[in-house]
């Protein structure tokens, strides 16, 4: 029994192997030898090569960055590293994070800024069992729930709490053994990942129930492109540009998905990360429901005030936060103009959206 | 369908697709009935090397699973010092080291503040280590183990339990074991066991399975996860049921959800991993830890025996069935052969060869019967062919008789028409029509002294050479007979005895005869049973004679009457027999004497007996229109004209 366990059940193998890529990164940089003008940056996603950073990895493939005056870097980190260390020690230029932990880390006092809300929904999701008699809501009370342990887990105890359902939470640092093994009733998952491997260890849809945290207005968008203020302050070309590429690739990865799922693969192979189409195909669908819910067709990759009010509100309820920091402290909307670009109803902040 | 084919093709035809029809049927009842057996054979066999081994792979879960449950017992029933469960993890993995090499590390980890009341995490890890066994304790804020999966299943669950298989390494699965105290007359939970298995020597295991060289096996977890597999990148990071979505194969998600249920079977199997082929899958779960063990074996090659035997059989078929068409053909040949000779003997003697060869058969069967048949059918109709001639021959030879007594009998007759030309008096035409070759119907005229002219007409009961010898005999008694001192009752009287003397064929003449006075045109005449004549009256009309002086000359030796009349100038005289009044048409109508009277009463404007003669005849011929002529028809007509017109 290996002592340092992960979070994900499919990428086992990449703590071994993490450490190793951490370092190569670094030798990688120097190898790169950027065309003149172009200007390196380095990226860290929150976890190795998978469909849930596809528009980046399209941006980067189909030279978006490049015509955007970018040289990007991609850089993984270990696991247990977190990303704000990845961040304030330089490592990286960019990184992508959960709102709720963007949220915590500014109030934490950190001085990162959000340059792009690219997930627009929660992916959060209870699921049960059928069998274990839980058909709606109010049944999980008196049942075994399983929360993991991160930033966000006060988000599905707020879930409970508010609809007054006193069940027993079992934290969880990883996997979804715990529900396989029918040692809890309920377990919250990613809809693009978790709820994937339920159905890949042989779970049926229909044996299921799933109760989705959007349903229940508590809808906290997920992946957002996070920098340090003082690089924002010093260089929002560059920012302005990393963001608009993305949002760019994003697009080109809803339009063809078997093209983004050979890129996945060749960055698996790259990076010693094993592949696997069913489930990567899924999270590609399901990123696109996130990130682009008028159908892929368009990628806002915008943080609405009533958006970040809402969960910074949440947050604060919940009591991962103390304090509100400020809509215009917190997001910099370096598209500059182009803040409110339509039918999603969440971006309803347009009046109040000063920007800089 | 074959109309046109010969019996030769029809007959090989029939018989081959007969045999061809029955062969199939058996080869594929065989066919079926072999693969049945061998599939039955290679089931048992699979099921015993897959139940092998998951029986062999079964025994180290086991005894790993034996070890965590032992060593939690000793924890349940005795407090040791870190010391002392820091000897005992070190001396049992070291117990371990040759028998059971691949349990890789021990551990026990305790809930918070169990181990000492003043701790919350005490958890000591004992692994191999560069041939040594190297001892560890861990657990704090960095490592909170509460948390984790090997933990909390057993905790949860409260019972021991294999983990889903992680990778450290190398794919390792650790037997969870939760050991409780008695505290304050509770059981409480206290802490967890756990033994570390390396599963490298799985892959070994698993992939000395082989069958046919081209079979391969494979291992899951209790929840699909792969373990064991020929493919390395499918490795812990698929699951059978990834695989199922991949492939978009529901059977084989069905499969897996049985696999995981802990059920054993066959399925079929959509694609050999290196075949591409249709396979079949065996699946049996491992006892001890609820994973699954699945034989994958490609259908073709493990049937191939089949296969085999199923080309040879066809080759065979094959080989068989051009024999017995060469053998069908032969044959029939052979039985039409005969057939075809007699085709073309018939053709031939249809087309007048008589002569023509018949083929010799000795054989006695239909073809040889058909063929004597034949023979016998030409000789027959030579025969006849032969007859026929003779019979032609001898029709010709009386037809050419009957003409020359045609001949001699209208000799008889007066052959010059019209006769006297130099006559001014009266001038006379007559016709005389046979129904057959000769015939019975007489007329004749003769001058009996240069102012008297004599006519008759007759017609003999009955037809042919007998009727017209008759008639022969009558003109030539009459001839003999009339003179000018006798009147014609006399002549007839006398006639008619001559001839009813010694008349053994009783045969008759209907008798008419008339003496003309050229120059005064009186007549005398005697109706011997004959058709009445007419006068055709100039200006006049037409006037019927009709008297009779006694029935027909033959009958018997009476004695006739006679009758006169005066002719005017111009009148004119026809005389004729039934065969005018009982020609018969289509409808089997008369002519009739009213039709006759009509006729002669039209030629009133042409009254010479040339048309009056010719008149009748076509206007009889009309009326029949072609039916077949009966009876002789006999038209005598005699024109009364002293003042020199006969000649008109």
């Amino acid at each position: 029994m290996k002592l340092q366990i992960h979070r994900t059940f499919f990428a086992l193998p990449l703590i071994i192997i993490s450490a190793f890529l951490f370092s190569t990164a670094f030798a990688q940089d120097q190898e790169v030898k950027a065309a003149p003008a172009l200007t390196k940056v380095v990226f860290t996603p929150q976890w190795f090569p998978q469909a849930q950073f596809a528009g980046y990895y399209m941006a980067q493939e189909l030279g978006i960055y490049n015509k955007c005056g970018l040289d990007v870097v991609f850089q993984y980190k270990p696991p247990q590293r977190t990303l704000i260390s990845v961040l304030t020690d330089k490592n990286a230029d960019f990184v992508t994070d959960f709102l709720s932990s963007g949220i915590k880390m500014r109030s934490n006092g950190m001085k990162v800024v959000n340059i792009g809300q690219i997930s627009q929904r929660s992916a959060l999701v209870f699921v049960a069992r059928k069998s274990s008699g839980i058909k709606k809501l109010e049944d999980i009370n008196g049942k075994k729930v399983g929360i993991w342990m991160t930033d966000f887990q006060e988000v599905p105890k707020a879930l409970l709490e508010k609809h007054k359902i006193k069940a027993e939470i079992i934290p969880v640092v990883s996997g979804i053994e715990l529900f396989l093994c029918r040692g809890i009733d309920v377990i919250a998952v990613m809809w693009y990942n978790e709820y994937h491997e339920l159905l890949s260890s042989g779970i049926n849809e229909d044996e299921i129930t799933t109760f989705f945290f959007n349903d229940y207005n508590l809808d906290i968008p997920e992946d957002g492109i996070y920098c340090l203020r003082e690089t924002y302050e010093k260089n929002p070309e560059m920012c302005r540009n990393f963001v608009k590429a993305s949002l760019e690739g994003w697009q080109e990865a809803f339009k063809n998905k078997k093209r983004t799922l050979e890129i996945i693969r060749k960055y698996c192979r790259e990076n010693h990360i094993p592949y696997n189409n069913a489930h990567q195909s899924w999270m590609l669908n399901r990123m696109e429901e996130l990130i682009s819910p008028s159908g892929g067709k368009y990628v806002a990759g915008f943080l609405s005030p009533k958006m970040y009010l809402d969960t910074a509100k949440k947050l604060k309820s919940t009591g991962v936060i103390k304090t509100i920091p400020p809509y215009n402290e917190f997001y910099k909307n370096v598209l500059n103009g182009n803040t409110v670009p339509g039918k999603d109803e969440n971006i309803s902040g347009k009046d109040e959206n000063v920007q800089k | 369908m074959f109309k046109n084919r010969s019996l030769a093709f029809k007959q090989s035809f029939y018989i081959l697709l007969s045999v061809i029809i029955v062969s199939v049927g058996i080869f594929s009842y065989v066919t079926c009935y072999v693969w049945s057996l061998m599939q039955e054979g290679i089931e048992t066999s699979t099921r015993n090397i897959g139940e092998s081994t998951a029986n062999r792979l079964d025994q180290i879960f086991i005894e790993a699973s034996r070890l965590g449950k032992q060593l939690a017992i000793q924890f349940e029933n005795s407090r040791m010092t870190d010391e002392e469960i820091g000897k005992l993890l070190t001396a049992t993995l070291e117990s371990m080291q040759y028998d059971r090499p691949e349990i890789y590390s021990l551990s026990v980890a305790y809930a918070p503040y169990c181990f000492d009341k003043t701790k919350e995490y005490f958890m000591i890890y004992s692994s191999r280590k560069d041939g040594g066994i190297k001892l560890e304790h861990t657990g704090g804020a960095d490592y909170e183990y509460f948390y984790y999966n090997w933990y909390t299943l057993p905790k949860t669950l409260e019972h021991a339990v294999w983990t889903e298989p992680y990778f450290d390494e190398v794919v390792m699965s650790s037997y969870t074991v939760p050991f409780y105290r008695e505290q304050n007359g509770k059981r409480e939970f206290t802490g967890v066991i756990t033994v570390d298995l390396s599963l490298s020597w799985l892959q070994k295991a698993v992939s000395t399975i082989k069958l046919n060289n081209s079979g391969y096996a494979f291992l899951i977890s209790k929840f699909g996860r792969i373990i064991t597999h020929p493919d390395a990148e499918r490795i812990m990071n698929e699951t059978i049921f990834s695989m199922a979505e991949e492939r978009e194969d529901k059977f084989l998600r069905d499969a897996g959800r049985d696999m995981i249920a802990g059920k054993s079977g066959l399925v079929p199997y959509k694609k050999h991993l290196i075949s591409q082929k249709k396979s079949w899958m065996f699946y049996t779960p491992l006892q001890s830890n609820g994973w699954s063990l699945g034989i994958i074996y490609p259908e073709d090659q493990l049937f191939e025996a089949v296969a085999g035997m199923e080309i040879t059989i066809f080759t065979l078929f094959v080989i068989g069935m051009l024999l017995l068409l060469g053998v069908i053909i032969w044959i029939s040949l052979k039985i039409t052969r005969p057939l075809r000779i007699l085709t073309r003997a018939t053709g031939e003697i249809g087309s007048g060869n008589f002569h023509a060869a018949m083929p010799e058969i000795v054989a006695n069967d239909e073809i040889g019967k058909l063929s004597k048949a034949f023979s016998a059918m030409q000789a027959a109709l030579i025969r006849h062919i032969e007859n026929l001639k003779e019979t032609t021959a001898a029709k010709e030879k009386i037809e050419s008789e009957l003409k020359i007594a045609k001949d001699i009998q209208l000799g008889i007759l007066p052959q010059l028409l019209p006769p006297f030309p130099e006559c001014k008096e009266f001038s006379l035409y007559a016709v005389l029509n046979s129904a057959k070759a000769v015939g019975g119907d007489l007329y004749d005229f003769f001058y009996l002294d240069e102012d008297h002219l004599c006519v008759v007409i007759g017609d003999v009961s009955g037809k042919g050479v007998p009727a017209s010898l008759f008639m022969a005999v009558t003109q030539t008694l009459h001839r003999g007979i009339a003179n000018i001192k006798m009147n014609s009752g006399e002549i007839v009287t006398k006639v008619s005895k001559s001839l009813s003397h010694n008349n053994e064929t009783s045969m008759f003449v209907t008798y008419f005869m008339l003496i003309l006075n050229i120059r005064t045109g009186e007549i005398q005449y005697t109706n011997a049973g004959h058709n009445p004549p007419f006068i055709l009256r100039e200006g006049d009309g037409i006037t019927k004679i009709s008297s009779r002086h006694g029935p027909p000359v033959g009958v018997a030796e009476l004695d006739y009457g006679l009758d006169s009349e005066i002719l005017n100038p111009g009148d004119v005289l026809v005389l004729y027999t039934d065969g005018v009044t009982e020609a018969m048409n289509i409808n089997n109508h008369e002519f009739g004497e009213n039709r006759l009277l009509g006729v002669i009463t039209d030629c009133s404007a042409n009254p010479s007996p040339v048309n009056i003669t010719k008149t009748i005849l076509a206007a009889v011929s009309k009326f029949t229109a072609g039916q077949e002529q009966s009876d002789d028809i006999t038209i005598l007509a005699l024109r009364f004209a002293p003042d020199g017109r006969a000649a008109e």
